[in-house]
């Protein structure tokens, strides 16, 4: 598995920062730099994501329809951003994938633990 | 492709500013934190990683286009091409000589056969025939085709059309030319939905009264040879027949008629020169278009809407009923059937279609062969770049791509052959296209490299490109990688490689002999062609046609001119005799008459029996060398006034009178007609083909069966081009404005009629399997030096070990025959079927003789050895010590 820990932080596991993403945009609309601190954020620093690797993932998931972008002006900012949104696959699919991953955080719960079980 | 290009440009655009801003974004966050500008961005660009392979990782993301990849491919794939020229050229050669033959071959067929009429919707478009027991399948006669037109429902339009040999000249006073023109009925053009590129088509009141019928439409070719193309034509007057016509358009480049071969020089109403209500000397009808005996028309028509072929079908079988009852003398047993236009074809040239067929099969052989060598040459090419291949499969290139991008390299040679082929095509349509009927009528070839050509010959090309591309490729595909790239050298191959290319071989020189023994076959039959007896004089015969009444001769002028004609030029100095005909063998314008002879048990159902007729003079036997075997030729006795004689062959007395002696015999001509008597007896000789049985033919005295157009023959003591002048003469001194048409040697139109076409059957078929043999000898050849070059080793150490170059060299010529006794075996099996198929459809050929299955193996066996005799004498001239020294 590719997973360090380093200095309490951890590296994403691969695969799973799509599924970050797509709980991101729940909240709405929001641009890549945006993205980044807001996983880092809610995370409390843990998860650590490359802000770079976000593209890639969000390129990805822009190609299977799941988010769409456009350039955009707001309030906050003077210059335009490129501003993704989840698209109603994208919900669908975010409720599938949390669901498994649900699934995979009790049954490794169960493993790494068994005597709580 | 400019698009896809400017997209993926705008799309790295968009990833730069996006990147771009977040730095600057995150720059700006560090800033706000405290930290100095050079500072922020250092920390900005180290929270993001690697700007570079982020964008690479993106781009991955975005994939490569199908598009992106091919074009690198078929870059690549050039690349390496050039890098082995020679092997380029070799492979783009061969596919050029392939495709450029089965190119050829297919507009050939397409202009005889498939390609379709010129005509809006033409598979929309039936003929109508007229069927009898005694003619199956004939034309229609004017008046039931307008008894048919009026009375159906199930058409929304009928035409008819024929066509017809007509005196023409530019001018009034200029004299005319017999020149082949088409009558054509009411709506012609605007049923088959042609619209004149000038000016129009015939109003219906043009088509249907004779008195406003003087108008001509030009066929485009016409227009431009004979008037320049003149814009102007529109509205000039000509002379048609006896008329003044006035050009009201001109026919539009592409519609040339309707018939693939005959093209006729213009258009005219049918009613064009006819006189109606009069009736000629034996009291019917002068005109054609009254006449319901004369079945000269073609009709074809249109399915009104809804209507199908079976319900269409059902209501002609009604309205000819009909007929039948009205007409019973004209119509007995005479119903009509739909035909589209493809039976139509098969019906008119039953022939041709097989024989099409025959070429074609043919020319996709050598096709296989040139594939088949191809993929040798990349086989040969691919064993040398096996630890290329190795290494790129072992730094991760996928083998789909792999096998993709080889496949691009058989795509480039097959695109450049093809190119290539369709250049040499092009040559040899204009070959094809040059070739002209010796006629005048206007049977042309009608050859061209148009778009179904060039659909045809890309289709083939990356056919063939996936032919000899595959086998490679997978080979390729499949390379074990280790064992690839440990050997130091290309090392020994592998069994199943040489394995693949020995079968190529084989099956190369399997097919070169079924080509070959193709052409031979062809070449038996075009030998016994030549020597064939036409059974008629065909030597120091000057032949001239002519119509009188087409200038509006009466039959008394008519007869008064042919006989002052043959005592003027039976007297010319040189002339040994003169004969009049009114068909020439060989030329199809016998009249098939339904004969019934007396005695004969006719079929069931049927009135009489179809027998080609020729109508002659007294002098035709002699003339033309036909013998008289018993009773007589015609003479003076034979007049009108006379009880009517007639000449049968004995073919047509042994099928109808067997057994006894045909002199005194009866027959009728056309059911109801008068009886006729059998006065002589004439040798059998080919009437249609030098290649047919023996056909039952009638000869009838000229006197007593009068007709205006008529061949006067002229048997010359010398060379009978050298009489054409002083006949001319005479014609002229007769009849200045009389067309004289077809004058030429019996001889030309022999050699140049009958058997020029088989000619030309027989040169493609060779030249095909000479090609084929060439590129099947080139393969062994290939096949043989590359296993010598690979077994050096081997036959040093056999040489080391006492065995002599000439053990060496007779090992590698067995194993060469071995690969060509096995393809040469497996081509006789294939040649039983081909040769089948071959005298099945192509008149004369005859079955597998000793000479063919005989002299072309043995031939094929001593070029392949001969082929690999160099390769073997290199490997028997080996060093041994030399050899075992290299490792």
């Amino acid at each position: 598995m590719k997973s360090r820990s380093t200095g309490g932080r951890v590296e994403l596991l691969q695969g799973t920062l799509d599924l970050l993403v797509l709980q991101t945009l729940v909240l709405g609309p929001s641009h890549g730099h945006a993205i980044a601190k807001q996983i880092q954020r809610s995370s409390d620093d843990v998860l650590q994501v490359e802000h770079g690797s976000l593209y890639p993932a969000l390129h990805r998931l822009e190609r299977k329809k799941w988010i769409t972008s456009a350039w955009r002006t707001t309030k906050e900012h003077a210059r335009p951003l490129k501003m993704y949104s989840l698209t109603p696959a994208g919900r669908k699919q975010l409720t599938a994938e949390s669901s498994r991953w649900e699934a995979l955080v009790a049954a490794m719960a169960r493993v790494m633990k068994p005597a709580d079980g | 492709m400019w698009r896809w290009k400017r997209a993926r440009e705008r799309q790295e655009d968009d990833l730069t500013a996006e990147i771009q801003t977040h730095l600057d974004l995150e720059e700006a966050e560090h800033r706000g934190n405290g930290l100095r500008p050079r500072d922020a961005r250092v920390a900005a660009l180290r929270a993001f990683g690697n700007v570079t392979l982020v964008q690479e990782h993106v781009r991955d993301v975005w994939g490569w286009t199908m598009f992106e990849q091919l074009v690198q491919d078929v870059r690549y794939a050039a690349r390496t091409l050039q890098r082995s020229p020679g092997f380029g050229f070799a492979a783009v050669l061969s596919v050029a000589m392939g495709i450029g033959m089965n190119s050829a071959i297919f507009s050939l067929a397409d202009a005889l056969v498939f390609r379709p009429l010129a005509v809006r919707d033409p598979h929309g478009l039936f003929a109508v025939r007229s069927t009898s027991p005694e003619t199956p399948f004939s034309g229609i006669s004017y008046l039931d085709f307008k008894d048919i037109r009026e009375r159906n429902h199930s058409f929304e339009s009928l035409i008819a059309h024929r066509l017809a040999v007509l005196p023409f000249a530019k001018s009034l006073d200029a004299v005319p030319q017999m020149r082949m023109g088409m009558k054509v009925s009411r709506d012609f053009f605007q049923v088959l939905g042609v619209d004149p590129i000038l000016g129009r088509g015939f109003l219906p009141e043009e088509t249907d009264i004779p008195a406003r019928g003087a108008v001509a439409v030009l066929s485009f070719g016409f227009w431009q040879t004979e008037f320049g193309g003149d814009p102007r034509v529109v509205g000039r007057t000509i002379q048609i027949g006896q008329a003044s016509v006035t050009i009201v358009g001109v026919a539009p480049r592409a519609f040339t008629g309707m018939d693939p071969i005959i093209q006729p020089f213009f258009y005219v109403p049918a009613t064009l020169g006819e006189k109606p209500g009069q009736t000629s000397e034996a009291g019917v009808a002068a005109s054609v278009l009254e006449r319901r005996d004369d079945l000269g028309f073609i009709v074809r028509a249109r399915l009104a809407t809804g209507v199908t072929r079976a319900q269409a079908q059902a209501e002609l079988a009604s309205v000819t009923r009909s007929l039948e009852e009205q007409y019973p003398d004209t119509n007995r047993r005479r119903g009509a059937t739909l035909r589209s236009e493809r039976e139509l074809r098969s019906e008119q040239a039953p022939a041709l279609l097989p024989s099409m067929l025959l070429l074609l099969g043919l020319s996709a052989l050598v096709l296989v062969i040139v594939c088949a060598n191809v993929a040798n040459l990349f086989l040969s090419k691919a064993r040398a770049r096996s630890r290329e291949i190795a290494i790129r499969l072992a730094i991760g290139a996928g083998q789909f791509r792999l096998v993709r991008q080889l496949l691009a390299e058989s795509l480039v040679v097959a695109v450049a052959g093809g190119t290539a082929g369709v250049a040499l095509a092009f040559a040899a349509v204009r070959y094809l296209g040059s070739i002209r009927i010796p006629t005048d009528t206007p049977m042309v070839i009608a050859v061209q490299m148009d778009g179904r050509v060039l659909v045809f010959s890309g289709l083939i090309a990356v056919l063939s490109a996936f032919a000899f591309g595959l086998a490679p490729a997978w080979q390729a595909g499949r390379a074990d990688l280790v064992s690839a790239l440990k050997r130091t050298d290309v090392g020994a191959p592998r069994r199943g490689r040489i394995i693949g290319r020995q079968t190529l071989v084989v099956a190369q020189i399997a097919m070169s002999l079924v080509l070959l023994v193709a052409a031979g076959l062809m070449l038996e039959a075009f030998a016994k062609m030549v020597v064939l007896d036409p059974g008629f004089r065909t030597d120091r015969i000057l032949m001239m046609e002519f119509d009188p009444a087409a200038i509006g001769y009466s039959d008394l002028q008519t007869r008064e001119f042919y006989r002052e004609l043959a005592a003027r030029a039976g007297a010319l100095p040189g002339v040994q005799s003169v004969a009049l005909s009114r068909a020439i063998p060989f030329r199809p314008s016998f009249t098939d008459a339904v004969i019934v002879p007396e005695g004969f048990e006719l079929p069931a159902g049927q009135d009489g029996v179809t027998t080609a007729t020729n109508t002659v003079d007294a002098s035709y036997f002699v003339t033309l060398g036909v013998e008289i075997l018993r009773g007589r030729g015609f003479s003076v006795e034979d007049t009108p006034d006379s009880r009517r004689t007639g000449i049968v062959n004995e073919t047509f007395a042994a099928i109808y009178w067997p057994g006894r002696d045909p002199i005194g015999q009866r027959f009728r001509v056309g059911a109801p007609g008068p009886w006729t008597e059998v006065v002589g007896l004439a040798r059998t000789a080919k009437y249609f083909n030098i290649t047919e049985r023996p056909q039952p033919h009638v000869y009838l005295p000229l006197e007593q069966h009068r007709t205006s157009r008529l061949t006067l023959l002229v048997h010359t003591a010398g060379d009978p081009m050298s009489a054409a002048g002083p006949v001319r003469q005479v014609v002229r001194g007769l009849e200045p404005r009389l067309p004289i048409a077809n004058t030429r040697s019996l001889r030309t139109m022999y050699e140049e009629g009958v058997l020029g076409m088989q000619r030309l059957i027989l040169q493609m078929v060779s030249s095909m399997g000479l090609l084929g043999l060439c590129l099947a000898l080139v393969g062994l050849y290939g096949v043989v030096t590359y296993s010598v070059g690979r077994r050096m080793r081997e036959f040093g150490v056999r040489m080391a070990i006492g065995a002599t170059p000439s053990d060496i060299l007779r090992l590698v010529l067995k194993e060469a025959t071995v690969l060509a006794a096995v393809g040469v075996v497996l081509g006789l099996l294939l040649s039983v079927p081909l040769a089948r198929a071959l005298s099945a459809g192509l008149s004369g050929v005859g079955s597998l003789s000793g000479w063919t299955l005989i002299l072309v193996p043995a031939g094929l066996i001593i070029v392949t050895i001969a082929a690999c005799v160099g390769p073997a004498w290199r490997a028997s001239q080996v060093d041994p010590t030399l050899v075992l020294r290299l490792d």
